[in-house]
């Protein structure tokens, strides 16, 4: 697409640019969020709550039973 | 000075044909300036649009990203505003209505109040309306009062200064507060002493058939 | 009798301060734009609202799913 294009679909009419400025705004919003949840949930792997239940879920049981014996 | 007025007039009437006096446009018709040529700073196969474009695209950037920011600080706000998930955590409670017997009290706690729930018998529910509206210090009849006439669901905070009222006595049958002596009946209402109201309803909600009931 | 024309025989057109039916028709395609612009906005400052997900932004075909959001039952407070 050329600039001149671009100009005129995007930029000419004050509506459409700002009309596109909140649409993308919608967008960006949802897609970081997910952008920078998934990378705190890579970064902290192991550290959370649903990675401790299955923990718990597999050996949950054992570590009391240890626990009560001593 | 007549001469001077008029001498002026004549000079300025001499000057009209040749350019336009109070004209906003004439100045740069009149103006000596000489514009210099850019020439050697425009650029070759310039691209008006392109550089448009760009800018535009700046402008637009931004305001996303200022939009983005400015619905992020009000949400933090307003989500600072609502409860936290340890009062939503006990904003309810929840009873299990198959073990209390017919004519039982029940108190329960529920956000640091007592929850007086008595399981009644169709006397006391044939009881509590039969009394006439005229005889009540705070006119309500039984069905205003309760959702399921044989469950009674109240506030056990005495209306008068905020005593808990002792069940099953009093002269009707009801509830008796022990701290100035007001009874209140079989439906907690008022009916003698220096309580104003009848007993206070929380919202409550049965469930699972009636097995249940939430309040709160 | 003479009968005099005391004023020009012209009409004012219908209007509202400086909007006139005319010139608002030729400002609609505008306006309209500028709805479509609004309501962008409104979904930009109602995306953390919870009645707004459920209604709406978990219906949006590809990343809907962005505003699921599950709890297992036994995670739940309530």
């Amino acid at each position: 697409m050329s600039f001149s294009t671009l100009y005129r679909v995007l930029f000419k009419r004050n509506s459409v640019f700002v009309g596109t400025v909140l649409a993308s705004a919608f967008v960006f919003q949802a897609s970081f969020d997910s952008a920078v949840t998934k990378w705190y949930e890579t970064h902290n792997k192991g550290k959370l709550w649903k990675d401790v239940k299955l923990q718990l879920q597999e050996g949950g049981d054992d570590e009391d039973e240890d626990e009560d014996d001593e | 000075m007549l001469s001077l007025r008029s001498s002026l007039r004549t000079s300025l009437k001499s000057l009209a044909p040749s350019t336009r006096m109070l004209s906003g446009s004439a100045v740069a018709a009149k103006s000596t300036y000489r514009t210099p040529n850019f020439g050697d700073s425009i650029k070759e196969n310039n691209d008006p649009d392109r550089s448009r474009s760009y800018a535009y695209f700046m402008v637009g950037s931004l305001g996303l990203l200022s939009s983005a920011g400015a619905k992020s600080t009000v949400d933090s706000f307003i989500s600072s505003m609502s409860a936290s998930a340890d009062v939503l955590a006990m904003a309810k409670v929840e009873v299990s209505l198959a073990a209390i017997p017919e004519g039982k009290n029940v108190v329960v706690k529920w956000q640091g109040k007592p929850v007086f729930i008595r399981h009644r018998t169709s006397a006391e529910v044939q009881e509590a309306n039969e009394v006439q509206m005229a005889a009540l210090k705070d006119p309500q009849t039984d069905a205003d009062r309760t959702k399921d006439p044989q469950w009674l669901i109240m506030l056990g905070i005495c209306t008068h200064l905020g005593c808990v009222p002792i069940g099953e006595s009093g002269d009707f049958g009801g509830w008796f507060c022990p701290c100035h002596g007001s009874h209140y009946d079989i439906s907690g209402r008022i009916r003698k002493g220096p309580a104003p109201l009848n007993l206070e309803i929380p919202a409550y909600e049965f469930e699972e058939d009636g097995q249940k009931v939430i309040v709160g | 009798m003479v009968s005099y024309v005391s004023r020009l025989a012209g009409k004012t057109a219908p209007h509202f301060g400086r909007i006139t039916p005319y010139n608002l028709l030729t400002y609609a395609p505008n306006l309209m734009l500028w709805g479509g612009a609004w309501w962008a906005g409104v979904f930009v400052f109602t995306e953390a609202w919870p009645k707004f997900q459920e209604t709406f932004y978990q219906k949006i075909p590809l990343f809907g799913g962005h505003w699921i959001n599950e709890i297992p039952p036994e995670d739940k407070i309530n």
